[in-house]
């Protein structure tokens, strides 16, 4: 009796674990299923990393900043990937005005250049 | 399309930064010129019930949002700072184990006045002083230890609050009138529009450029007025913020810079964002967000 008893629990601990083991698969698997660009947008709405937000109306992005311009329309105005890559990398004689508060992302390591190729491809679908 | 790309021409159009940064050694032009700058892009901007002036910048962030405005008056009637300001006299009162007082202490005796005569340059030892120094000598010159500095003393932040209170109603006035004054003034303007941090964000930026505008959801208050009512009260500290412990913060948000509490550099931007606020009423401790 005890021991069936025993068994029994077993049997339950290894369902409720195969239940959050197949959970994390599943949570992994989703991860991976982020497209590029989701990945990217997850990087430039996070408060530690790009934290675009705190300046720019961009997407479906909460409480915006007002300090930038929204980003909008961005294949449009920046047919040239590079182009755009390298305004949020910081590149010298990117600058739209002479005391642009635009953080030179790349250039002072807030982000590696994987993490701006992945913004640039979250902008290219706004 | 068009509509959105006209509105983001616009934008940029509007966004002027301020450039009337010189080299200059004339302190009085140079405040002018911010005066200007802020009357020029918010002189029209109705404030209750006038148009904006400069000495309504002692309000802060305030001055650009007649929700906050009357959420700041509501908050003013019974501040959370009482108690602070009750047990800052006490100690203000309160004798040294020589049996002497705070107001035995050279300049010290009035404290109606004591708040608005600092900073201030002193030449014989060619340095600013600002009140949290002078609280600090006067201590151990009568064999007190010294509070630490940038508020982490709260006895310290308390005694600020109580001679700031005291003070009010007194305005603004630093004076530069030698060349070692006029040098302190030069590091703070330095310090003060200087890009740094892996940010690379000046204090102009946040708070020239960009002032009464929101960064992510947080108003930004103008460099007039922002040191007439320090300590403030932060509701979303819960307690007493020193001018010294806001730069230090204001500092750390730029990420991976800091210049250390009262230090000459702190201190010279002190100097500097005080002469910017000459004229303007203390009003201090006020309630803060
Ligand atoms: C502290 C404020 C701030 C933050 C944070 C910020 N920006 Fe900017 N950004 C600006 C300002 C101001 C401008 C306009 C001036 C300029 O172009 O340099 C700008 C311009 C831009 C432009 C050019 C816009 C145009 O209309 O051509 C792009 C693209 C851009 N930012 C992308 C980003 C991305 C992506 C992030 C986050 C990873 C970001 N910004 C974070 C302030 C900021
Ligand atoms: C990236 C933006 C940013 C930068 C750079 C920045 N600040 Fe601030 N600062 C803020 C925000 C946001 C607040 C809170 C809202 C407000 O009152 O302006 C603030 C508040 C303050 C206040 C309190 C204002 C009040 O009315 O209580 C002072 C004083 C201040 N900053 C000084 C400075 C100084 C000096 C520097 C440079 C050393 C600096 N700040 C750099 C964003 C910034």
């Amino acid at each position: 009796m005890a021991k069936s008893q025993w068994m029994h629990n077993i049997a339950r601990i290894m369902m409720v674990t195969t239940v959050i083991l197949s959970a994390t698969v599943a949570t992994a698997a989703e991860e991976k299923k982020l497209s590029t660009a989701e990945e990217g947008k997850k990087i430039a709405f996070d408060r530690a990393k790009g934290n675009c937000l705190a300046c720019h109306m961009m997407a479906d992005g909460v409480s915006p900043g007002e300090i930038a311009p929204p980003l909008m329309a961005m294949q449009a105005r920046y047919p040239d990937k590079q182009k755009l890559f390298d305004k949020i990398w910081g590149k010298p004689g990117v600058e739209l005005m002479p005391e642009s508060q635009m953080l030179p992302f790349g250039k002072n390591k807030a982000l590696t250049d994987e993490e701006i190729s992945k913004v640039v491809e979250f902008l290219y679908t706004l | 399309m068009k509509n959105k790309l006209l509105t983001t021409t616009l934008f940029l159009a509007l966004a002027v930064p301020f450039t009337g940064v010189s080299a200059s050694t004339d302190p009085e032009a140079d405040r002018q010129a911010l005066v200007k700058y802020f009357m020029d892009a918010h002189g029209s901007t109705k404030f209750e019930g006038h148009s904006l002036k400069i000495e309504d910048f002692r309000f802060g962030s305030n001055i650009f949002d007649p929700d906050k405005m009357s959420q700041f008056k509501g908050s003013e009637e019974f501040p959370a700072y009482l108690d602070h300001l009750e047990a800052g006299e006490k100690l203000w009162k309160k004798p040294f184990a020589n049996g002497k007082t705070y107001a035995r202490c050279p300049g010290f005796n009035d404290t109606k006045t004591l708040r608005a005569k600092y900073p201030l340059f002193d030449d014989g030892r060619g340095e600013v002083v600002n009140l949290d120094q002078a609280i600090n000598e006067c201590r151990t010159a009568n064999d007190e230890k010294a509070y630490a500095f940038g508020g982490k003393d709260k006895d310290m932040t308390k005694i600020l609050a109580y001679l700031a209170n005291e003070s009010r109603g007194q305005k603004i006035n630093v004076t530069i009138n030698s060349p070692g004054a006029l040098e302190a003034y030069k590091l703070g303007e330095m310090v003060f529009h200087t890009r740094r941090g892996q940010l690379n964000q000046s204090c102009s930026n946040c708070h020239v450029s960009s002032a009464g505008r929101r960064i992510r959801s947080e108003l930004l208050s103008p460099i007039v007025g922002h040191t007439t009512h320090f300590p403030s009260y932060r509701s979303s500290a819960n307690d007493l913020v020193s001018l010294q412990q806001r730069y230090v913060g204001c500092l750390e948000s730029v990420r991976g810079y800091a210049f250390p509490a009262n230090g000459k550099e702190l201190k010279a931007l002190e100097f500097y964002e005080s002469f910017m606020s000459n004229g303007l009423e203390i009003d201090g401790p006020a309630m803060r967000p």
